[in-house]
Parts: C-alpha cells; sequence; structure tokens
C-alpha cells in the first residue's frame, strides 16, 4: 500500500478524547446479570423439567420456540450469494434511490444479488455493481453513471441489497418482537421512522417475506423471493455514453443552496446557461430534462429544510410554471459536489 | 460487575468513546451510545466469547452510531460547532476539521479511513465490523487516500 503518513497524521485527532468521570461511573454501576442456574433444585426438580420439555417436543401441537439469532442465522444460510428478489415499492420509476414516499402508488421493483454482484431494475431506473464498480442508467435514455470507487448510487436501497447485513442488524434492535402463527414466524423490529417485518417458514426458517412500513403505509413489500435462480447481474446495455461520477463539479461554491436553487431553476426558461445546467444535473439526461423543461418559468421558491434520514442533502420547494401554462410545486435536492459546489440530487 | 468485565470496560472506554465521538460529534449523544452500547452488551455477554468481545462493542457501538446519525446529524456542521458547552471545544473543533476533510469521500471510503485514522483501528477489524474482505476495505482505503491527497494539493 502506498504511503499516506502525510494524510494520515492530518486525520489523526491532535486532541485527546477521554470518557467523562461520569460515564465511567455509569458504566461500572451496571450489573451484568449471568443466567440463573437453579442446582439446588435437585434431581428430582430436573427430572420433572426433563419430562416437561419433552412432552413439549412431542407433543403434535407444540412449536418448538426458537431465538431470533437462530432464526436469522439460518435464514441467512437459506438465501444464500444467489437471489432474485421482486418487491413493490412506493417510488417513482425514474426518481433516485433514495426516494420513498407513502403516498405514492406502489411500482414493481427486481432485485438479483449474484455473489458480490447485485442488479436493481425500477423499470424507469437500472443500477447494477459489485465491490468497487457502480453503474446507473435510464433505459429509454443512452447516457448513464459509472464509479470505479464504489460510490453508493442506490442509497436506500443498499440495504436491501444485502438481507444478510439488515437481517444481523434486527439482532441488536431493543425493539425486536418475535410470534409464530400458521407456519410462519413474524419478526417485527421497530426503527426510528419505520418498521422492518420479516415473515420466515417456521420449519425452515426460510424468509419468505419482508416489507418496511413507514407512518403505516408498506412503502417496501416483497411479492416473491427465489434463490438460486440469477444468471448474471452486470450485464450492461449497449450503446450507452458512461459518465464516471468519482469526482464531480458542482456550481455556486460558497453560496447558499437556496440562492443556488434560484439560479438553476430560473435557467431553465431559455436554457441558455447550458454549460451551469450540464454541471448541475449531473446526474441526470440532459436532453430529456430540456425537453421536458425548456420554457418553464421560476416562481417562487422556499425555505430550505434538511432531513434528519438525508443530513448531507438540502430541500428547497419551489414552484414552476410551465410553457403551456400550469403550474408545479415540488422539492428541489441539493447535495455537495466533491469541489465544494453544488449538484441537483432529486427533485427534478 | 465481574472482574473481566470491568477491566474489559476500563481497556476499552476511552476507545469507544472515540469511536463515538468522531461520528456523532457531540459528548452527551457520544456518550449515552456508549453506554447503550454496554447496556446492550451485558445483556448478552454470556452468548459473547470473550476473544469477540471487544469486536462486539465496536461493532454494536458503530450500528448505534449509524441510527443515532440520523437524529444527530441533521443538525450542519456549522450548528454543531456553535454548541454551547465549551468545555469540549478543542475535542469538537478536531472533530469539525476531521469531518470537514472526510465528508468530500463517498461514505464507505470514509468510514474505512474514519476507522483506521481516527479509531486505530487494524483492518482485520474494521473487517470484522463491518463484515467486508479485508482486500475491499485496503482498496477502500487507498482509493479514499488518493482523491483526499488530490483534493488536499488542489
Amino acid at each position: 500500500m502506498n504511503d499516506y503518513k502525510d494524510i494520515e497524521a492530518l486525520l489523526t485527532p491532535r486532541v485527546e478524547a477521554k470518557a467523562s468521570a461520569n460515564l465511567r461511573s455509569r458504566i461500572s454501576a451496571m450489573n451484568h446479570k449471568p443466567r440463573r442456574r437453579w442446582w439446588p433444585l435437585g434431581l428430582v426438580a430436573s427430572m420433572a423439567v426433563a419430562a416437561m420439555v419433552c412432552g413439549l417436543i412431542f407433543a403434535p401441537a407444540a412449536q418448538a420456540r426458537v431465538s431470533v439469532r437462530q432464526l436469522i442465522e439460518d435464514a441467512i444460510t437459506l438465501l444464500g450469494e444467489n437471489f432474485t428478489i421482486k418487491m413493490e415499492v412506493r417510488t417513482t420509476p425514474q426518481e433516485n434511490f433514495a426516494h420513498f414516499d407513502p403516498s405514492l402508488a406502489p411500482i414493481p421493483v427486481t432485485m438479483t444479488v449474484c455473489g458480490s454482484e447485485w442488479r436493481i431494475d425500477k423499470g424507469g431506473l437500472v443500477a447494477c455493481g459489485n465491490d468497487t464498480l457502480r453503474y446507473e442508467w435510464i433505459p429509454s435514455s443512452r447516457r448513464g453513471l459509472c464509479s470505479a470507487e464504489g460510490m453508493n448510487m442506490i442509497e436506500g436501497f443498499r440495504f436491501l441489497i444485502n438481507p444478510k447485513a439488515m437481517l444481523e442488524s434486527e439482532g441488536t434492535q431493543d425493539e425486536t418482537v418475535i410470534e409464530q402463527e400458521k407456519g410462519r414466524i413474524i419478526l417485527t423490529a421497530k426503527h426510528e421512522n419505520e418498521t422492518r417485518r420479516y415473515t420466515f417458514d417456521a420449519k425452515t426458517h426460510r424468509l419468505t417475506d419482508y416489507r418496511v412500513t413507514i407512518s403505516g403505509v408498506d412503502v417496501v413489500r416483497t411479492t416473491s423471493i427465489t434463490t438460486g435462480t440469477a444468471q448474471s447481474c452486470m450485464v450492461l446495455p449497449e450503446g450507452i455514453i458512461w459518465q464516471n461520477i468519482d469526482f464531480v463539479t458542482g456550481i455556486g461554491q460558497g453560496q447558499a443552496p437556496e440562492a443556488v436553487a434560484t439560479l438553476i431553476l430560473s435557467s431553465l426558461q431559455t436554457w441558455d446557461n447550458a454549460d451551469l445546467l450540464a454541471k448541475a444535473f449531473v446526474y441526470y439526461d440532459q436532453e430529456s430534462l430540456r425537453n421536458l423543461y425548456l420554457g418553464s418559468r421560476l416562481i417562487t421558491t422556499g425555505r430550505p429544510v434538511t432531513k434528519p434520514n438525508r443530513p448531507t442533502h438540502i430541500f428547497i420547494p419551489y414552484t414552476l410554471q410551465f410553457s403551456d401554462g400550469h403550474q408545479s410545486t415540488a422539492t428541489l435536492c441539493l447535495t455537495q459536489a466533491d469541489d465544494g459546489g453544488w449538484v441537483v440530487d432529486g427533485g427534478i | 460487575m465481574t472482574n473481566k468485565y470491568k477491566q474489559l470496560a476500563e481497556e476499552n472506554l476511552d476507545y469507544l468513546f472515540r469511536f463515538a465521538y468522531f461520528r456523532l460529534g457531540d459528548r452527551d449523544d457520544a456518550e449515552d451510545a456508549v453506554q447503550e452500547t454496554f447496556v446492550r452488551f451485558f445483556g448478552k455477554a454470556d452468548k459473547v466469547k470473550p476473544e469477540k468481545a471487544r469486536m462486539y462493542l465496536f461493532r454494536t457501538l458503530y450500528n448505534l452510531c449509524n441510527s443515532w446519525q440520523g437524529r444527530v446529524r441533521h443538525l450542519s456542521l456549522e450548528v454543531v460547532g456553535n454548541r454551547a458547552a465549551d468545555d469540549d471545544s478543542e475535542l469538537r473543533e478536531e472533530y469539525l476539521r476531521i469531518e470537514r476533510l472526510l465528508c468530500r469521500l463517498p461514505y464507505s471510503q470514509q468510514e474505512v479511513i474514519r476507522m483506521h485514522t481516527v479509531d486505530s483501528l487494524s483492518f482485520v477489524e474494521i473487517a470484522e465490523i463491518l463484515e467486508q474482505p479485508v482486500t475491499t476495505l485496503k482498496s477502500r482505503y487507498q482509493s479514499g487516500m488518493e482523491k483526499l491527497r488530490k483534493l488536499i494539493k488542489d
């Protein structure tokens, strides 16, 4: 590996980070509670317990209790490293992969994993990749994005393509509930903004379904999970011009995001400032955008806000009047590019 | 607390606090996350092999920090920098200085670099936390460092 001592020195904290005395006392006051053992109960009690356990195991209607850990381990093993998951997701076919919205109608999404390779197809937007290479393209356009540095193009979907990590993370949640009914085991894990519900076959522990619920609405719901069927994930379409986005330059370095949003949106009307728009819409198919937005007049922009689940993005509400006279209100999403400028990353 | 757990906590407390602080950027949040990590650890300590206990703590804390970031990170760097308490002003400056360098990189590269340089974890330890092959992590580290070198030169 190259010598990075100079940069490593820059990244090494120059101030000692020490836990406070208060935390030390809080930790030392904690009690580790070992599992209770009832040795003094003696042989008679042990035999009684053994008989009871045998009764439970061999009773026809008995259902063996299973630990969350065991259930998850079995499900991961059975899922293997080659599977296809079909699901319905409340998003739009061409919006980026971070976009989930309980108010939208569900669309079909197919996710395939073949070892370290994966592919997600939303119909209007497809992405595939492995540990380092990533591709994303709109099938109806001839332009696509690529990264050779493992850039996260699929945002929220990155958890869905890695059920192993997702399932394992559930084992650490406090609010994990497990219940059995009609040959199924259902594991429900409550997270800060969402609830994830996994259904397993009670006999084999195979994962048969999972869904993610936000505000009481299923935003992700599987329709089928099949294993061992995926052929290849990294098949790329022909005739696409790939743009590398490992180092992206934006616009308006040092400017407030609302000023940049106003500049971008007001440039749509004439499209005279094509260079600026090309940089701002680096993640988009410019030709399609031009066809759609040329002649649109910016009516207003609102106050920028941030969202807890996307801390690196700024959201600016806006209203545009299209060339046919109708008005549309949406929320532009800006994010900082590698050079400190801004680029659009959603909401258009 | 039994002696072996007391020793484990004493040996790792500062490392765990630093790990959490350089992700959450706030002492109270970082200490709460570390405390929660130990609460979870003690709840399952019987099931964790002694030789795996240290990495179990880091992995639990890593997961907690990730789920807490949504709660904490919606504050911009400037807002975090202006938080009232001044006892940790130097440490907070360090957090902001390092975060400003790392935030230009893809998240996957940030994490490996942060763990190796800020948290002084080996690639084998990072592989255990992130469940990724060491070769992949080294490649991410190298790509991220090259990108940082270019950014710093420019």
